[in-house]
């Protein structure tokens, strides 16, 4: 699968910039003497590569904001927490998804019948409301963008993965294993998952930008990360206002972004024709 | 023959969904098989061939009449050891040996499934030696335990297909038109390796077919499907010498009797 994977390139550029925007994440804002939330009056809405004032020798590598935070370190700040958001969101989509989603597909009847109606409701329910109605009981923050995405985030993986079983477990394959004495669970983890495995990586590494844009859309709400800490999404935003007078304000978070979301688009292609086994009929031989 | 039956079917109902819909596939389907016989089942498209296949083994649950198989009754409700039980003793081939065969294994690992299922090894080395003694039994070259069915032929996947039911060495295959799918020039090969393995195994077979020149040539009795109702059933010759039903006549005379002489090899590859 492995060896598929390395033959995109696409993927294999794709799963590069992941990485190096993860190891920027990592250690971008230890690069500066700053911290992201250092105010500094006098140097406000510095451009690019401005000398620093209170650190001698050090440069504002991307300039610095409104209140004289230095930009390079609040982008790779925000980064973390969209990186946090994609996994956060890629680990609720393959456990809560797959879960619901298999048991409702696989048992059907009844169960799937319940399971689908509790699904009906809570997909009824504008995840706005739901953040709204956490604030009462949480901080903005992190916690409340995790509770949010536990709470709905999985909800179209689990009509994927629904869908998927259904079909595949009327497949004659499936019937030869159950004329060998398979289990329920051994079908499941060997003949159906697997088959829909393609499908299902897709459906969740193309639901980490629309994570990444519910943080973003949370902020903009004052329902996110609150400052002084800061999100991509925040971050865009704020430096949206005063976008023609001080562009890299917003161009540098948007070129992450952008960045970032292209690829996992990029590796979650990949990574379906890798697992796509059935696509590789000549390649191998 | 006057051997205890292995198999013995009587009255067997199998419906397809319900209220309006409801279609009667199977109706009142009795016969015997006994130990290393072939007994064929032919019959129209629709007659319920297929049917009457999945519900002895259990793919369906029989909505009526008794399946009594070595002497025991396998038509109630059955227990996940009543059923591992079950799939020891009887295995199936289905129709389309790229529809039956999983896309995302590799052949060596399609093929141990079974043994996997019932822990049949201590060890992988075990495990893989007992499947390839399997794969060289059935005609499949060493290489083929790490490919994917898709890198196979019709007939090699049939192959892969026949080996994961014989690997648990089962009493009676149900063999459900197991070359229909498949190129005519493979299909001798196929059919003749059945007939070897099932000489060598003493396996008993149920077999499935639209071709009646294939099944006069391989089976010892037949039964004649038509419309749900096994309408006829006789020793091969006298099914196609003195047919006794008007339907069975009309079957044998709608289709040109060709003798195909037994192309003799066993067939180990593909031409
Ligand atoms: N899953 C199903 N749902 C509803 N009806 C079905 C289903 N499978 C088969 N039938 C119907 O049951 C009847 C018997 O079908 P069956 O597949 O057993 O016939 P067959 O003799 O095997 O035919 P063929 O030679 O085409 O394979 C047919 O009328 C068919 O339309
Ligand atoms: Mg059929």
């Amino acid at each position: 699968m492995w060896s598929r994977f390395k033959r995109s390139r696409g993927a294999m550029a794709g799963l590069f910039c992941i990485a190096l925007l993860s190891l920027f994440a990592l250690i971008g804002p230890a690069l500066s003497p700053y911290t992201y939330d250092e105010v500094s009056l006098s140097s406000q809405y510095l451009p690019p590569g401005a000398p620093s004032e209170e650190y001698p020798g050090h440069l504002h590598f991307w300039g610095t904001d409104e209140l004289g935070r230095d930009l390079w370190t609040r982008v790779w700040m925000g980064t973390r927490i969209s990186l946090y958001v994609a996994l956060l969101s890629v680990l609720i989509d393959l456990t809560i998804g797959i879960l619901y989603g298999v048991t409702a597909g696989y048992y059907g009847g009844a169960v799937d019948l319940i399971l689908q109606r509790i699904l009906e409701v809570i997909q009824g329910i504008p995840t706005i409301v739901i953040v709204t109605l956490l604030m009462l009981v949480l901080k903005p923050g992190l916690v409340s963008i995790t509770v949010a995405l536990v709470f709905a985030g999985w909800i179209n993986l689990s009509l994927l993965v629904r869908a998927q079983v259904l079909k595949l477990k009327e497949t004659e394959y499936v019937l030869a294993s159950k004329t060998l004495g398979a289990s329920d669970l051994s079908i499941i983890i060997r003949d159906i998952l697997p088959n829909a495995a393609g499908q299902i990586v897709i459906m969740a590494m193309m639901s980490v930008p629309g994570a990444i844009f519910l943080e973003a859309y949370l902020s903009f709400l004052g329902l996110g990360i609150p400052d002084p800490m800061a999100s991509l999404g925040s971050l865009i935003n704020s430096g949206f206002k005063s976008m023609l007078l001080y562009p890299w304000l917003v161009l540098i978070p948007v070129i992450i972004f952008v960045l970032l979301v292209v690829s996992f688009n990029l590796a979650a292609d990949g990574l379906r024709d890798a697992l796509d086994v059935t696509l590789g009929t000549s390649e191998d031989r | 023959m006057t051997e205890t039956p292995l198999l013995t079917v009587s009255n067997l109902k199998q419906y397809y969904g319900t209220g309006k819909k409801r279609v009667r596939a199977v109706e009142d389907v009795s016969f015997t098989i006994c130990p290393e016989e072939t007994f064929a089942l032919v019959g129209e498209s629709g007659s319920g061939k297929t049917t009457v296949g999945r519900t002895i083994i259990r793919i369906l649950p029989p909505k009526g009449g008794k399946i009594l198989f070595g002497g025991k009754d396998i038509s109630g409700k059955l227990s996940g050891e009543e059923r591992k039980e079950l799939s020891r003793k009887l295995q199936m081939i289905f129709q389309d040996p790229m529809s039956s065969l999983n896309p995302s294994e590799k052949a060596g690992d399609i093929i141990a499934r079974g043994l996997d299922i019932h822990r049949l090894y201590s060890s992988r080395t075990e495990r893989r030696e007992k499947v390839l003694s399997i794969m060289k039994e059935v005609g499949l070259p060493e290489e083929a335990f790490d490919r994917y069915p898709s890198q196979f032929s019709g007939g090699q996947r049939q192959r892969i297909a026949i080996a994961r039911a014989l690997i648990m060495n089962p009493e009676l295959l149900i063999a459900d038109e197991p070359v229909s799918a498949l190129d005519v020039s493979v299909r001798a090969q196929i059919i003749n390796l059945l007939k070897e393995l099932q000489r060598k195994r003493h396996i008993a077979m149920l077999f499935i077919a639209h071709d009646l020149a294939l099944v006069r040539q391989i089976s010892d009795r037949v039964g004649v499907m038509h419309e749900g109702k096994l309408i006829e059933t006789g020793t091969a010759e006298k099914i196609f010498g003195h047919p006794s039903q008007p339907y069975t006549k009309k079957l044998l005379d709608s289709v040109p009797v060709l003798y195909p002489e037994d192309t003799g090899s066993s067939g180990t590859g593909e031409v």
